[in-house]
């Protein structure tokens, strides 16, 4: 599942704010410093969470640290996708 | 009537009613006012003479409002400094109005210290506890402890004339850098009073700031607000990113006057759920800096009844020069509102290229004279006097009713999401970048785009971004770039923008459109 969160996450990123060239891009890549997250990217790349990988962030959440490159988004997703399940089988 | 003296008369007339709430502190009408003349004295202590500039990097909270206040009090010019901006666009600001004293966060030091940002500044003020950082000579750091053992009594009045300079805020520049709008306390009070009654604002009121204090929008926060002992209420950077938040804070917070972009009004009508749970004790709106989108600004509308609804007109040079009140919208009506009539005491005429008035319903461009025109510009460490009547570069035309309607720039200068943005500085920015030969900056789709003719062919959108997030602040990066084999021309052998644009943007829908469907495969 891992893997297929990463290639999904990887892969907007580039085609939506890199305009689908990869070269350079890696999943380390500070998204800050590579002029791709502001104000606005934040809330699509939040929504982009939400409504494709179905892990709603906290207000609280969103922040330069979980949204910094894509693993720290990866990571981000993972625990919320954990929780969810956590309680789903809690129920 | 100058800036420095609203504050005083609401610390003796409500000296405990809060005059700036949050983030995480309050300030009544007496600790703003007893901060701010401790400011003044340190701001004398350290050599601040009348007309001297004085730099406020700070998140907006009561802190820094007391430091532009006591800034003024000295007879000073504040400037805010946007905390978002890059060490080489922020160094061209610190030079080019010679800042030699800068109210700052500690948490914002390590930029400054980093970047050898502090060439000309030669007095820091710490707005908070921290350790006095090392810093090169003869740069001095002031602690806050420093300043709170400045007296808390006012200061013989340094000047009368409210044609003074009080604020320079800097917007971006056609010429590759950013330039400084001169604005005198008439400018800022004719419109903030002009507001205040308009919407009756009272003790009573609690106004958003929203806006950062870099830009124009916030002189109403600030300056309205306290010209009418009402209360400030901060709306923090992060909550402003989220609609949800956006709402819980104005429910908690019971703020009555909101005024922002239209963009974050729609993000709590597309994301936070306004028309589910509504916002009851907002009873105005303002708006302004880009176009409403009709059907957006109708079910706002409808989300808050109880509202009146603004929409305000005028470049940063101008503050607000129109004004309309929007009342009900009719439902099958896609027509834009107008961008109104004059205010403030301002006049406008609309001409042509030749200097003459053109009739009722034809387009025009806008000039502007009166109380809120701008002294000048502050740009190459150069004033520069405003003309007068001031032309905006705004074509208009007037309908027969008298309402003004808004046809477009007649320049290169765009908004995006409400952010003031001139092409040509993202261009020189681009184009300092030893791998690019053109570059050409628009606006499309509410998105910033660059489409670039690359001279090293190895050159990644990658390395372009990181290159303009160095020296751009981060809604100045273009979201779409795209790179090309060739520029398009016109006969003349200019590049034709409206064909580029054109072309890139249509073949961009079918691309998303695409992609969408790749990704839904994917999953």
């Amino acid at each position: 599942m891992e893997e297929r969160i990463r290639a999904s996450i990887h892969q907007y990123i580039v085609s939506t704010w890199l305009s689908g060239d990869e070269r350079g891009f890696d999943d380390n890549t500070d998204l800050l410093s590579a002029g791709i997250l502001d104000s606005f990217s934040t809330l699509s790349i939040v929504a982009y969470l939400d409504e494709t990988l179905h892990a709603q962030l906290q207000p609280a959440e969103i922040n330069p640290e979980n949204l910094r490159s894509v693993n720290a988004l990866v990571r981000i997703v993972l625990a919320k996708l954990a929780k969810t399940e956590e309680r789903v089988a809690a129920q | 009537m100058r800036i420095d003296r609203l504050v005083a008369t609401w610390a003796e007339r409500t000296p405990e009613q809060i005059a700036v709430d949050g983030p995480g502190e309050a300030f009544s009408y007496r600790e703003l006012d007893a901060l701010a003349n401790r400011f003044a004295h340190a701001f004398q202590a350290a050599g601040v003479a009348p007309g001297d500039r004085v730099g406020i990097h700070l998140p907006r909270s009561g802190r820094a409002v007391a430091a532009m206040l006591g800034a003024s009090r000295a007879g000073a010019v504040y400037v805010p400094l946007d905390p978002s901006s890059p060490p080489p666009r922020m160094r061209s600001i610190v030079t080019d109005c010679n800042l030699r004293h800068v109210v700052i966060a500690p948490s914002l030091f390590a930029n400054w210290l980093s970047a050898s940002l502090c060439a000309p500044v030669e007095h820091f003020f710490l707005a908070a506890d921290a350790a006095l950082p090392e810093l090169p000579r003869p740069a001095k750091a002031h602690g806050w402890s420093d300043l709170l053992a400045h007296s808390s009594t006012p200061l013989a009045p340094v000047s009368d004339n409210p044609d003074d300079l009080a604020y320079l805020l800097y917007t971006s520049g056609s010429t590759g850098a950013p330039k400084g709008v001169m604005l005198s306390h008439r400018n800022a009070l004719s419109f903030s009073e002009w507001a205040a009654d308009l919407v009756a604002l009272s003790p009573t009121d609690r106004v958003a700031s929203v806006a950062p204090f870099h830009f124009d929008l916030s002189v109403f926060d600030l300056w309205a607000t306290l010209a009418r002992g009402a209360s400030l209420v901060i709306v923090d950077e992060a909550t402003v990113l989220s609609g949800p938040r956006m709402l819980d804070r104005i429910a908690s917070q019971a703020i009555t006057v909101w005024y922002s972009v239209p963009s974050a009004l729609v993000l709590m009508l597309d994301h936070g759920g306004l028309e589910g749970r509504g916002a009851p004790s907002l009873r105005v709106v303002f708006f302004a800096g880009e176009v409403f989108p009709i059907k957006h600004l109708r079910r706002t509308m409808a989300a808050l009844p109880n509202a009146r609804f603004f929409n305000l007109f005028g470049p940063t040079e101008t503050n607000v020069c129109l004004a309309h009140e929007v009342r009900a919208i009719p439902p099958e009506s896609v027509q834009a509102i107008p961008i109104g009539r004059p205010c403030c005491g301002d006049e406008v005429a609309i001409m042509d290229e030749q200097g003459r008035s053109v009739t009722d319903g034809e387009i025009g461009e806008l000039f502007v004279d009166g109380p809120t025109v701008m002294l000048g510009y502050w740009n190459g460490g150069q004033r520069t006097p405003v003309k007068h009547p001031y032309p905006t570069g705004d074509f208009v035309a007037r309908r027969l009713d008298g309402e003004i309607m808004y046809h477009g720039r007649r320049d290169h200068m765009v908004k995006v999401r409400g952010f003031r943005i001139e092409l040509a500085e993202v261009e020189a920015a681009l184009t300092s970048h030893p791998g690019i030969r053109e570059a050409i900056a628009f606006a499309a789709d509410g998105r910033l785009w660059a489409a670039i003719l690359a001279s090293d062919k190895d050159l990644s959108v990658l390395a372009i971004k990181q290159h303009c997030a160095l020296r751009l602040p981060p809604y100045m990066v273009p979201s779409d770039v795209r790179l090309l084999a060739e520029m398009p021309r016109t006969s003349s052998g200019k590049i034709d923008r409206v064909g580029l644009r054109a072309a890139l943007v249509g073949r961009e829908q079918s691309t998303t459109r695409d992609s969408e469907k790749s990704r839904t495969r994917t999953l």
